[in-house]
């Protein structure tokens, strides 16, 4: 077993290896900064923790006891394995041995998480040691043990979905909880961002508002991630001002990040060996080697393949029991599974794992000390995350982000001063989105009568003014109450996707087994009949896919090639509402229909990935209604009569470019996430019968992205044309147009099609 | 805030106490007619969330064989907080609540609005007759909804009323429009569910009393008339640690036509004979399980009445021969149906038990 150094020393002699390397950074170690445990700690949690190994604590982890014991709402800015909760659990733990009654509400993002935090709670000797009643209320909670939960719970962990639909619409239930709550803890806050972030905001109004009722002005703990702008984000959420605590205490020992490009394969026709192959072979050379490493891949599909390759290439040189056991991970898999590889991590019995972004963040893995990254995932936050999963407190790690063919890999490793020098994307929170706040409006009333002195948005009252005419709430002697006999918050969903999940049953040889799920739209994409399933390297082929029923029979295979889907994306228009002539097109508001619809699929054998055969696909198509902002131009607008100049071939693509822009710097405009606005192109639309460029909400029924985009359309449409003038980059970059994309056929650059098309566009009119 | 009275008579009532004092089975102990409040509410949702409010609260109180029912409609929202404390004191903190699903709805309610208001909640005795309801007429009624029982039992169904799910709405109109027209169908619909209330008590009265009184000259030809589950009441009775639940139970058993449950007989003898040897009975209960278990044969019960026959054999009339024929032959019987490994492991057991003493008496 070669320690990680020497195999770090190994790679840099090794010419084959250093020819592809882009960049090798070496981030120097860094010292931990700590202070002696706070004095004023209650004895039997000093023992706990002594107990425990832990006798100080990291610098951040001080300030953020001080910053909870001043009743201060902060957020802590910590990066995976920094003691993250003790941040939060010490001073609540302390404040509820000084005064039992007291009590505090800890909402994590997701049920997986939450069940997480309370194992690690009650395992972690330290509650259970100070007799604190730590309870789990979400879904899952049976009805029998709610009632104690409420009247004797200490610390509440949640969801904000139960929070919204379970805890604050029957707060009088909660009236011995509310009356004491002293702490509200917010984890993996930077996950409430966009339209999500919007609806977490406003539940956190609510909250805050049915505290005051009783008597309470919680403190707020928030926990993020990385990302650009913490401090306001948190802001944003709990409209509280925020302190920020970014200075991470915790040591790290010294971090080697390489930006590796396959070589090429085909020197004339640029082709370079693929990513799945090349993460495994670096992830293969670093296990034999004893080295823990995770790989990161970006989709379960290729997670499947990864894990399979790596273990079959283990199986044929060791024998003996020592061998080195490498495990898939990703969503699908039962809980007790995925508890269980996290377990495995944590003790050691598993060595390598490859994953989804699955296990970017939150969970608790224990050390890894190689991370090798299979294709760049998409924002420099999320590369920070992954690459930052290896690492100890003193040890050396190593990161090897491997790009992939497609164009944002291939500039991102190019250009490593970028990658390197980029901060970390930023999240945008619009609380006062009026379709999103008018759905809390409801859940508000229907809390507590809303009185004109309700520090709610002042546009609230329109919307309760409207709310009032559709019959759902009275006005009288200056209060609105709720009139309806409905439960207003089982109508609003926090988050888009339904979540009935498809349910993956083994029927081989008459068994009945649940081994797996997946979400409905992946499922139409995934495992529909005769798709090759691979669940933690088992292969499996589809029978039957029931989304009625929501089932999918699988059994037991063993084919030489796996299945890859082809889906086609299409957007129609089913009627417009406005048309009017701005910004020298023609802008169109209305109703789209979004479909996606696999119709092929193809079977590419094992390890050559080449194509051996093809097979029909018969699911129904997945459809979106929602709203759009369309830009059409027409013959006889500025933009029309541009793109009307420009060679088709160049054409089709500067549009598409043009999406891409406005999906990167629309958001900060609407305060949304890139992700809830998806954009379209059409060099010749159907319905316009010119060329047309779509901007629609992704969420079903639309959250007013779409009308606030078509208000700010000159701004927007400047903003864009300033960034792709000012870049620096030569010929299109991901901060602006995007890279070239060798498969589109523009001789010119990228980004001159595109400036030819935009500034002529917009100076047209002037 | 307004109320709206009215009153009228309870035959029931008269026919069974003549005077106003009289001995409650549901309550446990003797109580006044005037004690009772019978309580009903209709509300603005089904949910008990923080939205939804009681509009109208009703208490029937019985007196000299009559009911008067008050009704106390909210008339705006604003109103709630006196409302509540006047339609509170007006029932009295130290009656006996009589109310259908009242336990986990009604009194759930009237606490959420009271702490939404301030007011420190009542905590009263609860009887709450739906659970009786099922107990008694759960396997004979298609469900145990009140109107239900009011047409399946009590034997006064109701014509035009207004369906339950139309109620909130008629009071949002109300208190748009202020047209009590819309809110009258919704107040009878309430007044006749606390004239219910009374009826049905008087039912249930009567059944607990010819229940403990089997002889009583009390009953009239209304309770005789009346179906119950009497396998249901004698269990929950026995259970409860009432002892009149095996006379009940040992009626099931000699019927002799056929019960609600076709195994009613079975599961019967096997709970009194369990209870007879456990009150130190053996002979009684003997008597119960020589008479049935053959019977059962076919009935998955058949295991447990053998079981509890040869216990009793072995260890009340300490004779493992006779507890090891007893085996033998149920095993004859049920095996080629239901093979049991229990009843297999009691033979060998006993076998061993037998073969044990035989060796002792040598």
């Amino acid at each position: 077993m070669q320690s990680l150094q020497a195999a770090i020393d190994e790679l840099r002699h090794d010419e084959q290896f250093m020819a592809c390397v882009t960049r090798w950074e070496r981030i120097p170690a860094r010292d931990g900064e700590y202070c002696p445990l706070p004095a004023d700690l209650a004895g039997p949690l000093r023992d706990a923790l002594e107990r425990r190994g832990v006798d100080r604590l990291y610098s951040h982890q001080c300030a953020s006891y001080r910053a909870a014991r001043e009743r201060t709402s902060f957020v802590v800015v910590t990066p995976t394995a920094s003691g993250k909760t003790l941040c939060y659990n010490l001073p609540v733990l302390q404040r509820l041995i000084e005064q039992p009654s007291a009590r505090a509400l800890y909402v994590f993002p997701t049920k997986a998480l939450s069940q997480d935090q309370q194992a690690e709670l009650n395992e972690a000797a330290i509650a259970g040691e100070l007799a604190v009643k730590v309870v789990t209320y979400d879904g899952d909670t049976a009805p029998s043990l709610r009632a104690s939960a409420r009247e004797t719970g200490q610390i509440i962990i949640t969801n904000p979905d139960m929070l919204h639909t379970g805890i604050l619409p029957n707060h009088p239930k909660w009236i011995k909880f509310l009356k004491q709550l002293e702490f509200v803890v917010i984890d993996e806050i930077h996950t409430y961002r966009g339209v999500f972030g919007s609806h977490m905001a406003n539940v956190v109004r609510r909250l805050r508002r049915i505290a005051r009722f009783y008597g309470t002005d919680p403190t707020f703990v928030c926990c993020s991630a990385t990302i650009g702008n913490p401090a306001e984000l948190a802001e944003r959420i709990v409209e509280r001002k925020m302190l920020l605590i970014d200075r991470n205490g915790s040591p790290s020992g010294e971090k080697h990040l390489i930006l590796y490009n396959p070589p090429l394969v085909d020197r004339v026709q640029g082709i370079r060996r693929g990513v799945v192959r090349e993460s495994r072979r670096l992830a293969l050379r670093l296990l034999r080697s004893g080295i823990k490493t995770i790989v990161f891949s970006r989709s379960r599909v290729r997670t499947e393949l990864i894990a399979g390759y790596i273990n079959r290439s283990l199986a044929n040189h060791y024998n003996d029991n020592e061998r080195i056991r490498v495990e898939a991970y990703r969503g699908g898999y039962l809980p007790s599974e995925r508890r269980s590889i996290e377990r495995g991590l944590r003790d050691g019995s598993i060595h390598g794992v490859v994953s989804t972004n699955a296990l970017e963040l939150g969970i608790d893995i224990g050390g890894l000390d190689a991370a090798v990254l299979g294709g760049y995932p998409g924002s420099i936050a999320s590369a920070w995350q992954q690459a930052g999963r290896a690492g100890r407190r003193n040890t050396v790690s190593l990161a090897i982000v491997v790009a992939s063919a497609a164009p944002l890999d291939q500039f991102m490793v190019k250009h490593p001063e970028y990658f390197l020098g980029r901060a970390p994307e930023s999240g945008f929170v619009d609380a006062d989105n009026p379709y999103i706040l008018c759905d809390h409006l409801k859940c508000a009333v229907f809390e507590l009568p809303f009185r004109e002195c309700d520090p709610f948005p002042e546009s609230s009252i329109d919307a309760l003014d409207y709310l009032e005419e559709s019959g759902v709430v009275r006005n009288t002697s200056g209060s609105y109450y709720w009139t309806d006999r409905s439960y207003p918050a089982e109508g609003v969903s926090l988050r888009s996707a339904a979540s009935d999940n498809v349910v993956i049953v083994d029927s081989t040889a008459g068994r009945h087994d649940v081994i797996g799920e997946m979400d409905r739209p992946s499922a139409k994409e995934m495992i529909f009949d005769n798709a090759i399933y691979i669940h933690r390297g088992r292969q499996f082929i589809v029978t039957d896919l029931d989304l009625e029923n929501r089932r999918c029979t699988v059994i037991e295979t063993d084919a030489n090639y796996f299945t890859d889907a082809l889906v086609k994306r299409d957007i129609k228009v089913l009627n417009e509402d406005q048309r009017e002539r701005m910004s020298g097109c023609d802008l169109v508001i209305g109703d789209v229909l979004v479909r996606s619809q696999v119709s092929k699929f193809k079977k590419l054998r094992y390890e050559t990935h080449e194509n051996i055969g093809y097979g029909d696909v018969n699911v129904p198509e997945e459809q979106m209604h929602t709203r759009s902002a369309i830009l059409v131009f027409g013959d006889d607008t500025d933009a029309g009569a541009v793109a009307r100049d420009l060679d088709p071939s160049v054409l089709g693509p500067a549009i598409a470019r043009i999406g891409s822009l406005i999906k990167n710097v629309a958001p900060v405009f609407l305060l949304c996430d890139p992700g809830d606005i998806g954009v379209a192109e059409r060099l010749r639309d159907p319905h316009f019968g010119c060329p047309a460029l779509y901007v629609y909400d992704s969420y079903p029924g639309g959250t007013g992205l779409s009308e606030s985009f078509a208000t700010r359309i000159d701004p927007i449409l400047s903003a864009c044309l300033d960034l792709t003038r000012q870049c620096t980059c030569a010929e299109g970059c991901p901060s602006c147009v995007g890279p070239r994309d060798p498969e589109e056929e523009i001789d010119e650059s990228p980004k001159a099609a595109v400036l030819q098309l935009l500034d002529g566009w917009l100076t047209r009119g002037r | 805030m307004y109320e709206i009275r009215s009153d009228e008579s309870i035959p029931g009532w008269s026919r069974r106490w003549r005077t106003d004092a009289f001995y409650s089975h549901l309550i446990g102990r003797e109580v006044r007619a005037a004690d009772l409040s019978f309580i009903d509410c209709e509300t603005t949702g089904l949910s008990g969330g923080a939205g939804t409010l009681v509009f109208l609260v009703g208490v029937g109180r019985v007196t000299a064989g009559r009911i008067e029912v008050v009704q106390y409609l909210l008339a705006d929202f604003p109103g709630e907080h006196d409302y509540l404390e006047l339609v509170l004191d007006r029932i009295g903190r130290s009656t006996v609540w009589v109310s259908y699903n009242g336990k986990a709805f009604d009194a759930r309610l009237i606490e959420t609005r009271c702490v939404m208001n301030a007011i420190a909640p009542p905590s009263p005795t609860h009887i709450d007759l739906l659970y009786w309801a099922r107990r008694l007429w759960r396997r004979i009624l298609p469900d145990c909804s009140l109107s239900t029982v009011e047409s399946g039992v009590l034997g006064c169904p109701r014509d035009g009323d207004v369906p339950g799910i139309e109620i909130p709405d008629r009071y949002f109109e109300y208190l748009k429009k202020r047209d009590a027209g819309a809110l009258e169908p919704v107040v009878e619909h309430h007044r006749r569910d606390i004239v219910s209330l009374a009826h049905l008590f008087v039912t249930v009265e009567e059944i607990l009393a010819a229940v403990a009184t089997p002889d009583s000259e009390t009953d009239g030809p209304a309770t005789a008339a009346r179906r119950y589950d009497s396998y249901q009441l004698g269990r929950w009775l026995l259970a409860a640690g009432d002892p009149r639940g095996a006379g009940l139970l040992q009626s099931v058993i000699d019927r002799s036509s056929t019960s609600i449950g076709a195994e009613d007989r079975y599961a019967a003898a096997y709970l009194v004979a369990r209870h007879h040897r456990r009150t130190g009975h053996s002979d009684l209960a003997e008597a119960v399980l020589a008479d049935v278990w053959r019977a059962a044969g076919s009935s998955a019960w058949c295991v447990h009445l053998v079981s509890e026959y040869a216990k009793l054999l072995e260890h009340d009339c300490r004779d493992p021969a006779r507890a090891l024929e007893l085996v033998v032959a149920a095993r004859r019987l049920t095996d080629r149906l239901t093979p049991s490994g229990d009843l297999e492991r009691r033979e060998q057991r006993l076998r061993r038990a037998v073969t044990a003493r035989e060796r002792r008496e040598r």
